[in-house]
C-alpha cells in the first residue's frame, strides 16, 4: 500500500455520531406494587438487578438507621447465618452490595445466568425474613465507629458534611450527618422497625440489566411475585427551606494539612426542570470534563491542584450544584477567587461556538457511554427512576436541547441559576 | 473467548483488534513498556510526571485534549511501576481521531517548558492529595523501601519525595522519551464494533511512519533474597493502629503466580474469608483486614494490612494473623475453599468482559508479558491450582526471614 504524504496537522475528518440506541426497557407492574424495568443488553452471560427503596436517611428518626437496616439484610435470614450467605455468595462468584443516601437505599446485584435462580431465592428471603442478628449489629456498630473516626480525619469529608450542614442546616434531612457515638445508640428494634416501614415492597422499583431471555425475566417476576405487600410506605415531604444566612463561609481548621479543601454551590433546579439540561451542559462548560474552564485555569494553568470539577447532585426534592477541589494549602484563596471569576465570565459573555461544538460533541460521547454495556445501562435506568419518574423521554430530550442549545441560551441560563449570592464556601484545611 | 486479531508493523509496534459489537464506543489503548522501575534513583517519580507531559501538546498537535472532545471521546492515562498505559473512549466512527493524536505524541512531544512547570506543581498536589495528605496515606513510601533494598520497586510510582519531582529539568525529559518512548516498545489494542482490516490500514497510516528507536535496555537490579525480618515502626496523627506485612512472591510469569494470588483470595476476598470471619468478626481484633498481591510483572509483594481495633495490642494481633498463616502452612484448606475463590476468578473474568476498555488493557497486558492469547487461559490456568501447590507457596512465602513489618502507630494511643 502506498503511503501518501501524511499532514499530521490536520485531524482526520469528524464523523458525526449516528443516531443514538435509545434504550427501550420492557416495564412490567407486579400485582404487589413492584414495578420492573428489564433491559436485555451486552453479549456477556450476567445479570444486574438493582433494588431501589424510597427508603433513604430522611425517613430516620434517629442517625444511621437507614443506612444499617439496608445493609444488615444480608446478615441473616430464618434459614440462613450470615456466614451462609457470604458463603454461597463467595462460591458463585455474584455481589449484593448496598448503598443508600438521602433519598433512596438500594440492594444491587450482580451475578452470572447460571446461578441466578438460587441468588433470587436468596433476595427474597432477605427481604421476607430478615433477623438482623444482634451480634452481627455489635460488629457493625464497632466497625462503623472506627471508619467514621479516620473519615473524619480527612479535609473533603469535614469540607463536604459542612458544606451540607451550612447549606441546609444541620438538623435538616438533607443536612443532617451522624456523628461517631451515634453507632453506640443504633439498635435492632430502631432498625426492624425502620425495615418493616420502609422496605416494603410496594415502595420499590427494580431494574434489571444483562442477557435476558424469557427464562430469566419469568423467573424475576416469579421470585418478586413472591413477596406481598404488608402495607401502603408513608412518605413524609420535607421542605427546601430558604437557610440563607449571613455569613456564607463555614472553616474548618486543619493545621497539619499540606493541602486545603473547598466546597462551593448552591441548591438549584430538578432534574424535571425544563432548564435543567441547559444547565448541565452549562456545569459541563465550567467544570464538567477536562477541558473544562475550571481544569484549565486552576490545574492547567496555574498547577494549584490535582483536579477540580462541577457537579449537579441531584436529590428527589431539589438538586445541588457543586464545585469541589483539593488545592495546596497557600492556593485556597486565589483559587476561590479564580472559581467566581469563571461563574461571573459564563454570565457576562457568551461563550464561542467553538466551545460550545466541542462541549456538544463530548456530551453526545458521554450519552453513548452511559448507555454502554449492562453495568452502565442500570446507573443509567435507576438515575432515570430516582430523579425523573422514569420518564424515557428525558434521555431524547437531553439529546434535542444538547443538539440545539445557543450560546445566548446558555448566558441566560447562568444569569438565571448561578446567582452567587447563594453560594455557599466551605472550606477545610488551612487558608491565609 | 476473546477473539482478536494481531499485527506488527515494520517498526516493531504491535497491533491488536478485538471486533466487539455489543458497544457503540471503541476503546483504544496504548501500552508503553516503561514504568517507575525504569527511573534513576536520584530522579524517581519521572515516569509518572512524564504521564502527565504526554498531554500538554506534540510536535503538531498543540493540544491533546480537545480534539478527541469534539469527536465526542474522552481519555486518561496511568503509571505503573512497570508500565504506563494511555487510552481513548471514542464513538467507533471516529477512531481515527485517537490514532492521529497517538501517534503525533509517539512521534514526538513538544517539549515545553511551561507544560513541564505547571506539571510538576500539578504531580506535587497529586502527591500531596493521594499520599500526604490522607490518614496512613504514606505507608507505600515507608513499605517499599523497607521490603525492597536494591530493586527499583522501592518507590512509589509518585517518586520518592517532592524534591525528585521539583528537579526535573526539560533535559531529563527529552532523554527519557527518546529513550523508552517507541513504537518497538509498546502494543497497541482496539476493541469495539470495528473491523479489523481497516484498524490496522489506519494504523500502518498514522504509526508507520515512526521510526524503530533504540530503546533504554539498562538491566534492572535484582532484589536479592531477604535473609532476616525487618521491622518499622512509625508514629502518625491517626485515630488507630495499623499494621502492615510485605512478603516477598514470585514475579508474573512464575507458576507460583497463580496459587499465591488464590491464596490471597482465600485469606481475604470477600466476607466469607479466612481473615475476615476470624479475625474481624469472630476474634474482633481488626476494623478492617486485607491480603492482596501488589501483581507485579517483577518479584513483587504479598501484603497483609490491618486496622487493628482500639485497645488491641500489636502483640495480640500479629499473633492472629500468624496463627492463620501457619494453619494455611499446615495444609488446612479444604477443596470447597480452593474452588470457591476459583469459581470467583471466573466470575469476575466474565463481569470485567463486558467492558471494552477493560478488555483492551487485558490484551495488551499480556502482549506485553509474551503472548496476548494468555488472556483467554487465565481461567483454566486459575483452574489448574491444586491444593498442594497453595501449601506450597504458602510455606515459602510466609517465612518470618521473607518478611517486612510496618507498626503504623496512632499518635493517641
Amino acid at each position: 500500500m502506498a503511503v501518501h504524504s501524511l499532514n499530521r496537522k490536520i485531524q482526520p475528518p469528524q464523523k458525526a455520531i449516528d443516531s443514538v440506541e435509545i434504550p427501550n426497557p420492557l416495564m412490567e407492574n407486579l400485582p404487589n406494587g413492584l414495578k420492573i424495568a428489564f433491559l436485555n443488553s451486552g453479549d456477556q452471560d450476567i445479570v444486574k438487578l438493582e433494588l431501589i427503596f424510597r427508603a433513604g436517611t430522611r425517613y430516620q428518626q434517629k442517625p444511621i438507621v437507614a443506612k444499617a437496616s439496608i445493609s444488615q439484610l444480608i446478615e441473616g435470614t430464618a434459614s440462613k447465618s450470615s456466614k451462609d450467605i457470604s458463603e454461597f455468595l463467595d462460591f458463585t462468584g455474584s455481589f449484593i452490595e448496598f448503598s443508600n443516601d438521602r433519598d433512596f437505599a438500594s440492594v444491587s446485584t450482580l451475578t452470572t445466568n447460571k446461578h441466578l435462580k438460587p441468588i433470587l431465592e436468596l433476595l427474597v428471603e432477605m427481604l421476607e425474613q430478615p433477623t438482623f442478628p444482634q451480634s452481627e449489629l455489635d460488629v457493625y456498630k464497632k466497625r462503623g465507629k472506627q471508619n467514621l473516626l479516620v473519615e473524619l480525619e480527612k479535609v473533603s469529608t469535614v469540607a463536604r458534611m459542612n458544606f451540607f450542614k451550612k447549606m441546609f442546616g444541620e438538623n435538616h434531612p438533607y443536612g443532617t450527618y451522624a456523628i461517631p457515638s451515634d453507632y453506640d445508640l443504633l439498635n435492632r428494634d430502631d432498625i426492624y422497625s425502620f425495615h418493616k416501614a420502609f422496605h416494603d415492597i410496594s415502595n420499590a422499583f427494580l431494574v434489571v440489566t444483562g442477557k435476558l431471555s424469557d427464562t430469566e425475566i419469568d423467573a424475576i417476576k416469579n421470585a418478586f411475585a413472591q413477596i406481598s405487600s404488608k402495607h401502603k410506605v408513608a412518605l413524609s415531604p420535607i421542605n427546601i427551606a430558604n437557610n440563607k444566612q449571613s455569613d456564607k463561609r463555614i472553616f474548618s481548621l486543619k493545621k497539619d494539612a499540606t493541602q486545603t479543601a473547598i466546597r462551593m454551590g448552591m441548591p438549584t433546579i430538578k432534574r424535571n426542570h425544563p432548564d435543567f439540561i441547559g444547565l448541565s451542559v452549562l456545569n459541563t462548560i465550567l467544570g464538567g470534563y477536562f477541558g473544562s474552564r475550571l481544569m484549565q485555569n486552576i490545574r492547567e494553568e496555574k498547577g494549584y491542584t490535582y483536579g477540580i470539577y462541577s457537579t449537579i447532585l441531584p436529590f428527589e426534592e431539589v438538586t445541588v450544584f457543586l464545585i469541589a477541589s483539593e488545592v495546596g494549602k497557600n492556593f485556597a484563596n486565589q483559587t476561590i477567587t479564580e472559581i467566581y471569576n469563571e461563574i461571573e465570565k459564563l454570565k457576562t459573555s457568551a461563550i464561542t461556538d467553538n466551545e460550545l461544538n466541542l462541549v456538544k460533541n463530548y456530551l453526545l460521547g458521554e450519552i453513548l457511554r452511559t448507555f454502554d454495556g449492562p453495568l452502565a445501562l442500570a446507573d443509567s435506568l435507576s438515575s432515570l427512576y430516582q430523579y425523573n419518574n422514569f420518564e424515557i423521554e428525558f434521555f431524547e430530550k437531553t439529546i434535542n436541547t444538547v443538539n440545539t442549545i445557543t450560546p445566548k441560551i446558555l448566558q441566560d441560563i447562568a444569569n438565571k441559576y448561578l446567582n452567587t449570592d447563594n453560594i455557599v464556601e466551605s472550606i477545610a484545611g488551612i487558608i491565609d | 473467548m476473546i477473539d482478536f486479531f494481531t499485527k506488527t508493523l515494520s517498526n516493531g509496534l504491535k497491533v491488536i483488534v478485538h471486533p466487539d459489537n455489543s458497544t457503540p464506543i471503541a476503546a483504544v489503548n496504548i501500552m508503553y513498556n516503561v514504568g517507575s522501575k525504569h527511573e534513576n534513583p536520584n530522579k524517581t517519580g519521572f515516569a509518572h510526571l512524564f504521564e502527565h507531559l504526554m498531554f500538554g501538546g506534540s510536535i503538531n498537535i498543540p493540544v491533546f485534549d480537545q480534539p478527541l472532545t469534539a469527536v465526542g471521546g474522552d481519555n486518561n492515562a496511568f503509571t505503573t511501576n512497570d508500565l504506563t498505559n494511555y487510552y481513548e473512549s471514542v464513538p467507533a466512527a471516529n477512531i481515527e481521531t485517537a490514532f492521529w493524536l497517538e501517534s503525533d505524541r509517539m512521534l514526538q512531544l513538544a517539549f515545553s517548558k511551561k507544560s513541564l512547570d505547571v506539571q510538576k506543581k500539578v504531580v506535587i498536589e497529586e502527591f500531596n492529595q493521594r499520599y500526604l495528605n490522607q490518614p496512613y496515606g504514606d505507608v507505600w513510601l515507608l513499605l517499599r523501601p523497607l521490603a525492597y533494598k536494591e530493586h527499583p520497586y522501592q518507590w512509589p510510582t509518585i517518586g520518592k519525595s517532592t524534591k525528585h519531582i521539583q528537579d526535573a529539568t526539560l533535559n531529563d525529559v527529552k532523554n527519557f522519551f527518546y529513550h523508552h518512548y517507541a513504537p518497538n516498545n509498546a502494543v497497541l489494542c482496539v476493541v469495539g464494533p470495528v473491523e479489523p482490516e481497516s484498524v490496522f490500514s489506519m494504523v500502518e497510516k498514522w504509526f508507520g511512519p515512526i521510526e524503530h528507536r533504540d530503546v533504554d535496555q539498562k538491566p534492572i537490579s535484582p532484589e536479592p533474597e531477604q535473609s532476616e525480618p525487618r521491622h518499622l515502626e512509625v508514629e502518625r496523627d491517626v485515630p488507630f493502629n495499623a499494621i502492615y506485612k510485605a512478603y516477598h512472591m514470585s514475579k508474573r510469569n512464575h507458576p507460583d503466580y497463580a496459587p499465591t494470588d488464590l491464596l490471597s483470595d482465600i485469606l481475604s476476598n470477600g466476607k466469607s474469608s479466612r481473615l475476615y470471619q476470624h479475625l474481624v468478626k469472630e476474634q474482633q481484633l481488626f476494623s478492617t483486614i486485607n491480603a492482596y498481591i501488589t501483581g507485579d510483572i517483577e518479584n513483587g509483594l504479598f501484603v497483609i494490612t490491618g486496622q487493628l481495633f482500639d485497645g488491641v495490642s500489636y502483640q495480640a494481633a500479629e499473633k492472629a494473623i500468624d496463627n492463620e498463616l501457619e494453619k494455611i502452612i499446615g495444609g488446612n484448606i479444604t477443596e470447597y475453599e480452593l474452588q470457591k475463590v476459583q469459581n470467583k476468578f471466573e466470575a469476575n473474568f466474565i463481569y470485567d468482559s463486558t467492558n471494552a476498555l477493560n478488555k483492551a488493557m487485558n490484551l495488551c497486558y499480556y502482549e506485553m508479558l509474551g503472548d496476548a492469547n494468555m488472556l483467554n487461559k487465565e481461567v483454566e490456568v486459575y483452574q489448574q491450582v491444586t491444593l498442594q501447590d497453595i501449601s506450597r507457596v504458602a510455606a515459602k512465602l510466609f517465612r518470618k526471614t521473607n518478611c517486612s513489618t510496618l507498626y503504623y502507630k496512632s499518635k493517641k494511643s
